[in-house]
């Protein structure tokens, strides 16, 4: 079975090269979606044997996965795994995400730090993405122990199903939206997340949850 | 007629004047041009007979027939700031689609 890895990435220069480094050995693939960096993060990997697609503009994440999507569909990609670019996550846990799509067992595996560990994340931060999980439940009926972690796979068949919109963070919601409505199986394996400085100034801010919830309850209504 | 009318008229026949030049160079389709200059009559013949406005407030139970005017104003205004949201969505979701599907071409070469 193909196995590729999706990374976006935005103004990753000091972290990009780490991070492919970490997951070439453990996949047949690997594509970075440069999602309109303003750095130097395509030039920094150019000559790393991986698959480099540049976005002219910034779109947002789920924009940037949407392509990697795409794109690996089109090279008969069999798995993809979905990693972020800035180190948060273990490669080493990759096997634990791709092998229930290999045995069959299910068509989506997600990533919970929730039962598996976190480091240095802040309390704003876990508030938050609990309530992301009450939101999850109420809005789509699914019920996770991580609503929003970009540690995820998918196979060939989910990836032909799932259809989102959201350019920005809120795709995750829209994702396991889908998978309620076109009834995926699907399973929580535990993974790890490490917060450093570089990643919480990096990362989400917690004020993006806000913007979250309000695009999701707008498509709702559409 | 006083002088707020005739301030108000004249700024309308221009506004009036003005689109009609811009239907004339091609900067605006026939349908936009027929309903704005047909809006911006009847707001001139509302400004020189406000009995009217009057009337129709009293009907529908308003005391004032500005008051009528500034309440529909600000639902009109409501409803074309959601008319431009929908539409500014809509460009940005075409642009994020020929953005992706552009990269995705250009990849597909061995370019980047």
């Amino acid at each position: 079975m193909k196995v590729f890895i999706i990374i976006p990435a935005y103004n990753e220069e000091k972290k990009i090269k780490n991070t492919i480094k970490s997951v070439k050995r453990l996949v047949d693939n690997v594509i970075v979606i440069d999602d309109g960096s303003s750095d130097d993060t395509s030039e920094k990997i150019k000559d790393m044997g991986c698959t480099v697609i540049k976005h002219n503009f910034n779109l947002g994440q789920g924009a940037a996965l949407l392509t990697g999507f795409e794109y690996a569909l089109k090279k008969n990609a069999d798995i993809v795994v979905t990693y972020d670019a800035d180190g948060q996550f273990k490669a080493s846990e990759i096997p634990l995400l791709t092998q229930p799509i290999i045995s069959g067992e299910v068509d989506v595996v997600l990533g919970s730090r929730f039962l598996g560990k976190t480091i240095n994340m802040s309390f704003t931060r876990y508030l938050i993405l609990k309530l992301g999980i009450i939101f999850t439940y109420l809005f789509s009926g699914i019920k996770l122990t991580d609503t929003h972690n970009g540690f995820r796979a998918f196979s060939k068949k989910s990836i032909n199903t799932i259809k989102f919109y959201q350019d920005n963070m809120a795709y995750a919601s829209e994702i396991l939206d889908q998978i309620k409505r076109n009834n995926l199986r699907f399973k929580e394996v535990p993974v790890t997340v490490k917060y450093t400085n570089y990643t919480k100034k990096k990362g989400q801010k917690d004020i993006n949850a806000m913007r979250i919830f309000f695009n999701l309850i707008v498509q709702k209504l559409d | 007629m006083n002088g707020a009318q005739i301030l108000l008229g004249s700024v309308i026949l221009f506004i009036i004047y003005k689109t009609f030049i811009s239907y004339k160079q091609n900067k605006l389709n026939i349908r936009f041009t027929f309903v704005w200059i047909i809006f911006w009559c009847l707001s001139l013949f509302i400004i020189i007979d406000q009995t009217i406005a009057i009337t129709v407030a009293n009907i529908i139970g308003i005391k004032r027939g500005s008051d009528l005017v500034i309440y529909l104003s600000i639902i009109i205004i409501y409803f074309l700031m959601y008319i431009v949201f929908v539409r500014l969505n809509d460009i940005e979701k075409k642009i994020t689609r020929k953005i992706r599907k552009d990269s995705i071409k250009k990849a597909l070469k061995n370019k980047f």
